[in-house]
């Protein structure tokens, strides 16, 4: 997957979402700035970012997503 | 849902709620397989709290339906007092915060007083 698939992703579901990515290939770092994780705890805002790579993770396409997420501001 | 499928899901229930930590892992804290588990069992050993783990790739079963108990993809897992924390990201954050510990220690202490 590359980097922009992934932005795109998620900017798909979290509009207001910026999105820093690293690493290549299956194995990718996000830090996901959005204001829709205002008020949330880690667990819940890993899980929406996780749930839309859900068919990925499952399958291997994505071994591994390292997800840092963050409020704005 | 399958037999087999059921009866997986029952024994990881079965440990998480009978570990006050247990860490879902890619090999032992001591001979880890992947860089995430490392990271993730470090931090639990350097917090100096008891925690139980279980090397799912001793056991392939598990491995496989583990995802599905919490609806969570990836590995590690970690869960304390019975409830799922997060992967390695959460792990991490929450033993730079100092949390790490004291929620491990407060679950192992929970333990204590019900034994």
């Amino acid at each position: 997957m590359s980097p922009e698939k992934i932005r795109e992703r998620i900017q798909a579901v979290l509009p207001d979402a910026q999105v820093v990515t690293s690493g290549e290939d299956c194995n990718f770092a996000v830090e996901v700035t959005s204001g829709q994780f205002e008020g949330k705890k880690p667990l819940q805002c890993h899980r929406m970012v996780n749930d839309i790579f859900k068919d990925e993770l499952a399958d291997g396409r994505l071994h591994a997503l390292s997800i840092k997420t963050k409020t704005p501001g | 849902m399958s037999d087999q499928e059921q009866e997986i899901l029952a024994r990881i229930d079965e440990q998480v709620k009978n570990n006050p930590v247990v860490l879902y892992m890619k090999g032992t804290p001591q001979m880890p397989t992947c860089g995430f588990s490392s990271r993730t069992a470090e931090a639990l050993v350097n917090t100096g709290e008891k925690f139980a783990f279980v090397n799912i790739l001793a056991d392939p079963l598990i491995m496989e339906h583990l995802p599905k108990y919490q609806e969570w993809p990836t590995f590690p897992q970690l869960y304390i007092d019975g409830e799922l924390q997060g992967g390695c990201d959460i792990t991490l954050e929450m033993a730079e915060s100092g949390e790490l510990k004291k929620m491990m220690a407060e679950a192992n202490a929970k333990q204590q007083e019900t034994a």
